[in-house]
């Protein structure tokens, strides 16, 4: 076989939210929180 | 180290070896033994998958990397969680439903068998290398405490990881994962607390010193390409490192494929992605902490005791004992100079904050001098001495300031880490030898029987192999980044590997094949030859391998392709 298998997105129902996209949001979501608080943190104590 | 210490040392080690085999005998089939049967739930994947990628390294260098450096590495991270949404979607599905035990048997079937075996080889040199400086970090702390020849230590620990990698494959591997991320936050928990304890001043004061000596300068937003940690190169080179870590790397691959379903994969990555950040935060803001401590007590002049211990008896003592001398007094000026400061800070005396900042300007000056001319001293004496100590510094304080019992609970949480990383590796080693090369090129028709043995025997034969690169692992300066400089050599080249696999429809087997080559060529040039920082290796060899191959495929079309790979 050469050719690419598709990439499906799956349709197992994930815990919590309705949809993978939920989670993923979350942790994307994190992520700019983190960089936000990150940075106030550092310039909190100069 | 006292008994006690030794006896929870011990315990702890014991407790781990011990139980991850028994709870992990009988393993009847490659897929129970390598994948230890895919039964694990989404909180065994994260933890082993935490596990993993916290070695040793992570828990002695990183305290180091922020008393000298600030936070700033943090940025390193901030591609994980991209790159866990990214995988998540992309290759994690695929192998599932592919049903394979290592991630190169995905390009065999993509591509062809040469692209497969190029992308094993890569694998198992730069594992097998980054390997060895797993086992060799927490074999300075023990050669430290207990007086032993480095090289007696890493046999000991490498023969006690291949022990129960042996026995029990990467079931033994899973179970012992768990156990260890539970030391390793207990060890580290208790470390942080008697560090604030510890520090003289109020919680308040010594964030203000943190932040005023730049230790809690965690996000750089300059462009600077050489600058090693920005928030571009964590998010734009670290997203590309830790795609082809997570996505290529068979040490994390085989992680995650043992899990029950795609859903219980799936989270543990997510999980990944939601606390790395956070842990890495927490253990470099350990390391300003301790700063902040040694601002307050003197700190030995250089952190390496058996360094400065060489210079007994010779010419050299009796300089450097007077450069400890001034350093203890200049240290303690910079003490009541911070106190003074922080005093007239509280005040609000803007006049007494000024001198008192003018003057604490002037000890560290002094501080800095006086280091210099220590290391200089230690070069002098031996031109080969190790004079970078960034990887002493946390072991320095456990040792000297934690009290009894914690001392051996910490030096078991770094021995924890470091047999978690390492025992993912051999295991990951062994598998990828014997499933990409042995299996698929030696010896296809065989029993389950005859591969778990001869799996067995690869991890035995692998654990000696990084055993033997830990010996020459101690010029590298800071570990960690010798490590993640190691992995960005070769993980740029996999990755556009991996990603014209997954994106590039048109590229066929051998165009992706010659442009890993030359990507790879480049690559190693561009380390050799500029400054540009390592993150950005990893970006580089992506885009060259994915560019050249749909270039190459571009201009030569299927004249390219070899007969055989017609689809």
């Amino acid at each position: 076989m050469n050719e690419p298998t598709p990439i499906n997105p799956t349709n197992e129902q994930p815990p919590v939210f309705q949809h993978w996209s939920g989670w993923y949001a979350l942790v994307l979501g994190t992520l700019v929180t983190i960089i936000i608080l990150l940075y106030w943190f550092s310039r909190l104590f100069i | 180290m006292r008994t006690f210490d030794w006896v929870v040392l011990c315990s702890a080690i014991a407790l781990v070896v011990g139980y991850s085999i028994r709870k992990s005998r009988g393993s009847k089939t490659v897929q129970e033994y390598m994948l230890s049967g895919r039964d694990a739930r989404w909180y065994t994947v994260a933890l082993s998958v935490m596990a993993t990628q916290a070695s040793a390294i992570t828990f002695i260098s990183t305290p180091g990397l922020a008393y000298i450096d600030g936070m700033r590495f943090v940025q390193f991270y901030f591609g994980l969680p991209l790159a866990m949404v990214i995988l998540c979607i992309t290759a994690l599905p695929l192998y599932r439903r592919l049903n394979v035990f290592t991630a190169y048997e995905f390009l065999e079937k993509r591509f062809d068998l040469k692209t497969r075996s190029l992308a094993a080889f890569l694998f198992l040199t730069q594992r097998s290398l980054a390997a060895g400086l797993t086992i060799y970090a927490p074999a300075i702390v023990l050669s430290l405490i207990l007086g032993w020849n480095v090289s007696i230590v890493i046999l000991a620990i490498g023969a006690l990881v291949v022990l129960y990698t042996t026995v029990g494959g990467t079931k033994a591997v899973s179970w012992a994962h768990s156990y260890q991320m539970g030391i390793i936050f207990v060890g580290m928990v208790s470390a942080f607390v008697v560090i604030l304890i510890s520090i003289p001043v109020s919680f308040g004061d010594a964030l203000r010193v943190a932040g005023i000596s730049g230790k809690l300068n965690a996000i750089d937003f300059s462009f600077d390409p050489n600058n090693r940690y920005t928030l571009w190169t964590g998010l734009i080179g670290g997203l590309f490192l830790q795609l082809s870590y997570f996505g290529t790397d068979q040490s994390q691959v085989q992680r995650y494929l043992t899990g029950q379903s795609l859903t219980q994969s799936r989270l543990g990555l997510i999980f990944n992605g939601l606390f790395k950040i956070p842990m890495q935060s927490a253990i470099l803001f350990l390391g300003a902490m301790m700063f902040v401590f040694y601002q307050f007590t003197t700190p030995p002049l250089f952190f390496n005791a058996s360094e400065t211990a060489a210079l007994a008896g010779t010419s050299y003592e009796a300089p450097y004992k007077q450069l400890e001398t001034s350093y203890q007094n200049a240290s303690q000026t910079r003490a009541a100079h911070l106190r003074t400061m922080l005093d007239a800070s509280r005040a609000g005396n803007e006049a007494a904050l000024q001198t008192s900042q003018t003057a604490l300007n002037a000890s560290k000056q002094e501080l800095t001098t006086l280091r210099s001319k220590a290391v200089a001293l230690l070069k002098e004496h031996n031109p080969k001495a190790n004079t970078n100590d960034t990887n002493y510094i946390f072991l320095n304080f456990v040792i000297q300031y934690l009290p009894v019992g914690l001392v051996g609970l910490v030096i078991a949480a770094i021995l924890s880490a470091s047999m978690s990383s390492s025992s993912s590796e051999i295991n990951a080693l062994a598998s990828t030898f014997v499933i990409d090369i042995y299996k698929r090129l030696l010896k296809p028709e065989a029993s389950e029987t005859h591969y778990i043995l001869v799996t067995r025997i690869a991890t035995v034969m692998w654990g000696v192999a990084i055993v033997l690169f830990a010996q020459f692992a101690d010029r590298l300066g800071s570990l960690i980044e010798a490590v993640n400089i190691l992995g960005s050599l070769f993980y740029g080249t996999i990755l556009g590997i991996f990603l014209t696999a997954f994106f590039i429809k048109s590229v066929r087997g051998a165009t992706v094949f010659y442009a890993a080559l030359v990507a790879e060529v480049a690559v190693i040039l561009c380390f050799w030859l500029t400054s540009i920082s390592f993150l950005w290796y990893n970006l580089l060899g992506c885009v060259l391998v994915a560019g050249i191959a749909y270039l190459l495929q571009l201009i030569f079309g299927r004249e390219f392709t070899p007969l055989d790979e017609t689809p």
